[in-house]
């Protein structure tokens, strides 16, 4: 310890005095602590890199992880635990894999909310579309509406998403925001930035050859296949790596002002299609019944056809068996014959008169045709003795 | 003590050289390399003139200021363009639409790019100038009708994007060593009037179209139960006549019966008028008969006798 001492002194040309000697032990101290410490962080550094600094945790379901080896791709982690070195020597990209939604509104109008609730603006606001303000849609028969698109895609090829599409650093970031000049906003910038223009490129296109109430009520579903088929198209193209899942259309409307035009041509499109298949359950009913009345204007034919032969038929063995007994015995079967039936018919009518035959007097008998009924001739009797 | 003091001051120095040479190599490593990622390319740029141009890996180079690298993100990447997208243009018609464009480019030409350039601000700078012209420019070759049409084959927009490519691509590309890869459409609308015009022509179709519906169901209603109607009295026809026929048959097959009857036609025709009047005389019915007819004639019948008077003297 002297000799150090005795070094240090001699190498800074001061004499050997208590003072010093006790200053220098001090800064000694210091710079071998420092020395000690810068030591340890550096140990601690070298540990920490070979060991933590290089694990890769892969959550399979949300994320694929690319390795870039001094910036190169050298391969890709799908799921699990993965030890390299880290950066510098190697970069660890993650790529998101799980269902991403973009919602165009680039054709909706500044007030969305009077739109979606179908009201006019009552704030006063004006009811004509300002360019640049009111996004909407031209229709190939010249007519605008406003929609609200809903694309779910996923990365399926990570390397070439990473590679083609300038996305954030960490692709699983939002779009960069670009900044003008005086600090506005010009937009965005970054993959789905791009994959919204592509969208809304595409929308534009299909939209320019339908025609407005095909897009609204006739064929919707179609509408968005072909856009959907015209997306994935330009999305193959670009070779962005990515996928569509779904592209659906939530909000379909024709400006606001004529919204009130719209739901009554499809009311009365409605009332109509009501009317027809009114009549058309009419004509069913009126057929169903025809063919009833006609099968039974046909049995009763048929019914009278075998009535009339089988009632000809008894008659003639009637007649038959009569004759048989009328060659016997004429009178008596006459007789017999005509006795049963006048009773029978006796029986059954209402008046019976029988006048008595002078022969030679001249007999007068009155009777009044249609008579009033005598609960009816009965009633008025009491009515007119009534005060 | 003293040999331990020796052994110690001897051990020291080795950790201070081996920490030394540590720190000294990952400077040096610092120094003397660098890397380019996988989206990048770097331009090497020594005493102030461009020397290369290096891919994705490892690279050594020296150290400032004798070299310097200037990398590039060479991704594509989409740009709508900072002016002139509100801007009115016309159509070969006359017919004021606005347009919104957008390219999607990437740098190509590195070297161009950095001689030509500031910095990316204002490459997109005249990226958007040529775009507002190029639009300007392309959309007055084309018809209104030819940007929005229902017939497909009439549809130019496509036509119109790559006519828009085609000028702009080229131009860029030799200026600033961007590659545009496509030029797309992103908005077209009309002025306010125009749209306002187009909302009012919508409305009084829509009327129209609810009128004739509803004139159109009505008439088709019509139409379909004056068929079931027609459709139901011809059925019935044809099951009249079908029935008619049966009951020819009906009758004639009994009139084949009544051949028996012949042998003894005054007791048929006796029998016929005696069911006849089983027929006829119903409950509602009033009937005078003499007391000359049977079996009234009971009534001029003396007691004790079996016939009548008259009878008996006709008899």
């Amino acid at each position: 310890m002297s000799n150090e001492n005795n070094r240090f002194r001699d190498a800074a040309g001061v004499s050997d005095s208590g003072q010093f000697s006790t200053g220098t032990a001090a800064l000694m101290k210091l710079a071998k602590a420092l020395f000690y410490l810068m030591t340890a962080i550096i140990v601690v550094m070298i540990i920490w890199f070979i060991t933590f600094g290089g694990a890769v945790i892969v959550d399979g379901t949300r994320e694929t992880v690319l390795k870039l080896h001094f910036g190169k791709y050298q391969e890709k982690f799908t799921s699990g635990y993965h030890w390299c070195l880290p950066y510098p020597i190697n970069t660890i990209v993650r790529v998101p894999k799980i269902n991403q939604t973009i919602r165009s509104t680039t054709f909706m109008p500044a007030n969305r909310k009077a739109l979606l609730e179908r009201k006019k603006d009552e704030n006063g606001g004006s009811d004509s579309l300002t360019p640049g303000k009111d996004g909407y849609l031209l229709t190939g028969d010249n007519s605008i509406v406003h929609t609200e698109w809903e694309l779910v895609y996923k990365v399926d090829k990570p390397e070439q998403y990473y590679t083609h599409c300038l996305t954030p650093v960490q692709p699983l970031d939002p779009d960069d925001i670009v900044k003008g000049e005086n600090g506005e906003n010009l937009g965005t910038r970054g993959a789905t930035t791009m994959i919204r223009n592509l969208l809304d490129d595409s929308i534009i296109k299909v939209t320019a050859r339908w025609n407005v109430k095909n897009i609204l009520y006739d064929r919707t579903n179609e509408y968005i296949s072909e856009v959907k088929a015209l997306l994935i198209r330009q999305i193959q193209e670009r070779q962005l790596g990515i996928s569509v899942e779904s592209l659906a259309l939530p909000v379909k409307r024709p400006p606001v002002q004529t919204i009130d035009a719209f739901d009554e041509a499809a009311s009365a499109s409605t009332q109509a299609s009501i009317e027809t298949e009114t009549a058309r359950a009419y004509a069913i009913e009126t057929a169903n019944s025809a063919k009833s009345e006609a099968a039974e204007i046909i049995a009763n034919a048929q019914s009278y056809k075998e009535r009339v032969v089988s009632e000809v038929v008894a008659d003639k063995v009637y007649f038959t068996k009569l004759l048989e007994e009328y060659r016997k015995n004429p009178e008596s079967v006459l007789v017999s014959l005509y006795s049963t039936t006048l009773a029978d018919a006796l029986a059954q009518s209402k008046d019976k008169y029988a006048i008595g035959i002078n022969p030679g007097s001249r007999q007068e008998l009155r009777l009044k045709l249609n008579p009033e009924p005598v609960i009816k001739k009965n009633a008025d009797t009491e009515k007119e003795e009534k005060p | 003590m003293s040999a331990k003091s020796s052994e110690k001051s001897s051990k020291a120095p080795v950790y201070t050289i081996l920490l030394g040479l540590i720190v000294a190599a990952i400077f040096l490593v610092a120094i003397f390399s660098y890397q380019v990622q996988e989206t990048e390319r770097a331009l090497v740029i020594t005493m102030g003139r461009i020397t290369g141009e290096c891919g994705p890996g490892f690279h050594l180079r020296l150290p400032l200021p004798i070299q310097e690298i200037v990398k590039y993100d060479i991704r594509e990447r989409c740009f709508e363009g900072n002016t002139g997208s509100l801007e009115e243009t016309m159509t070969q018609d006359e017919k004021n639409v606005i347009v919104g464009i957008y390219t999607i480019y990437s740098i190509e030409d590195l070297k161009q790019f950095k001689n030509a350039a500031k910095n990316l601000d204002a490459a997109e700078e005249y990226l958007s100038n040529r775009m507002r012209t190029v639009k300007g420019a392309v959309i007055g070759q084309f018809r209104f009708d030819q940007m929005i049409n229902t017939d497909p084959k009439k549809m130019k927009l496509t036509e119109i994007e790559k006519a828009m490519f085609d000028q702009i691509a080229p131009d860029v590309k030799a200026r600033y060593g961007l590659k545009v890869v496509k030029v797309g459409i992103r908005t077209i609308s009309v002025p306010t009037k125009i749209s306002t015009a187009i909302t009012e022509r919508m409305k009084k179709e829509r009327e129209t179209a609810a009128s004739i519906d509803k004139q159109k169901g009505k008439v088709e209603a019509e139409k379909i139960k004056t068929d079931a109607n027609q459709k139901k009295r011809e059925e019935i026809t044809r099951a009249e006549a079908q029935a008619k026929q049966l009951m020819a048959e009906g009758d004639a097959d009994a009139a084949r019966q009544y051949a028996v009857f012949s042998q003894n036609p005054e007791l048929a025709a006796y029998l016929r008028k005696l069911d006849s009047l089983k027929r006829i005389v119903k409950t509602k019915t009033t009937l005078v008969l003499g007391t000359d007819s049977a079996p009234f004639d009971l009534f001029n019948m003396k007691v004790g006798e079996l016939q009548q008077p008259a009878k008996a003297a006709n008899k």
